[in-house]
């Protein structure tokens, strides 16, 4: 059965012929942005406040579900380059962190250790494709240390106006080198309009994925 | 299987799936603010202009200069309308930083005085 779904979501990616990332980390100069993401593994909230077209500051408040501990960072997003084309866009980002990481399971009773992180993410999409790659290496002393990756795919069924509900059928992989099941699979649905974002998920283990971003 | 089963039933039962037919024949419109008749209206050839959520920027950066009535988008071909309040202008250069600052580069920019729309 394992085997046949893992076959099935190839198949859908083959299908879905291409491609996805965080909805533009770096907003415009003077604008706010909100961002809860939560799945199997962790629940993430971000508060982020742009200061230039290259770079925003913010609060990022995480909760490692495995590793039963919080990390609570002063997160800066840096854009390195974009690349605008008549008919798409390309992005290449910095978003690193540093804080502190607290863990109320033994052998960290109630303990904060100095955190901090940093990786790299990359999209680029069309008005029918999209596709997307980020990392993050995570460092909080001996509470936790690791690396993990993700991947996008993705295609809008219709191309939507400026206005309209936006739709996007995705694909995302993720992988934690240091987790027993290292691979997670999720196929989701992204819808927009206006200012909100939404994506729904449910990953191949049969957990759900739940991301909304507002733009004010 | 599953789970293919289930994004293809979101998406068919989406809102978005109704939406397909129609948005082919928008009418065309203004997102944010009005048309000035009597006001210039600008027309900016932009790069990069494909994500709606992403535009976004451009509505608030342009919205909250005085001398724009309103502004609107077009993803189909990648052009920004903005169109200002009566014996208002506003330098190339200052669009340039506005859309530049919103994440697009420009492409040109056309004017048109009294359109009467």
């Amino acid at each position: 059965m394992r085997n046949k779904l893992l076959t099935g979501l190839c198949a859908l990616a083959l299908m879905l012929l291409s491609m996805a990332a965080d909805a533009r980390p770096v907003s415009y100069p003077g604008g706010w942005t909100f961002m809860t993401m939560n799945d199997a593994d962790q629940n993430i909230a971000h508060m982020l406040y742009t200061l230039t077209p290259r770079l925003a500051l913010g609060y990022s408040g995480e909760y490692w579900r495995e590793g039963h501990f919080q990390l609570h960072s002063l997160q800066a997003n840096t854009l390195l380059k974009r690349w605008n084309q008549k008919n798409s866009q390309g992005n290449l980002y910095l978003k690193s962190g540093i804080g502190g990481a607290y863990s109320d399971k033994a052998p960290f009773d109630h303990d904060w250790r100095a955190a901090a992180f940093t990786g790299l993410a990359a999209d680029w999409e069309d008005r029918r494709y999209y596709v997307s790659y980020e990392n993050r290496i995570v460092w909080a002393d001996d509470i936790y240390d690791g690396f993990m990756q993700k991947a996008r795919v993705g295609i809008a069924p219709y191309i939507g106006d400026y206005g309209d509900l936006h739709t996007w059928l995705m694909l995302q992989i993720d992988h934690k080198p240091e987790s027993e099941d290292s691979f997670t699979v999720t196929p989701m649905v992204r819808f927009f309009k206006g200012d909100h974002l939404l994506e729904a998920g449910v990953s191949n283990k049969g957990k759900a994925l739940f991301n909304w971003t507002i733009r004010f | 299987m599953k789970y293919i089963i289930l994004v293809t039933l979101l998406f068919l039962f989406s809102p978005a799936a109704a939406q397909a037919d129609h948005t082919r024949h928008a009418p065309a419109k203004i997102q944010a603010g009005s048309v000035n008749p009597s006001g210039e209206l600008i027309t900016v050839d932009a790069k990069g202009l494909v994500c709606d959520f992403c535009a976004r920027a451009l509505e608030k950066v342009f919205m909250k200069q005085d001398s724009v009535a309103g502004i609107d988008v077009n993803l189909d071909t990648g052009t920004i309308l903005i169109s200002l309040k009566d014996g208002k202008t506003m330098d190339d250069a200052v669009i340039t930083k506005l859309v530049t600052d919103a994440g697009y580069n420009i492409g040109g920019i056309t004017r048109a005085k009294g359109h009467g729309q």
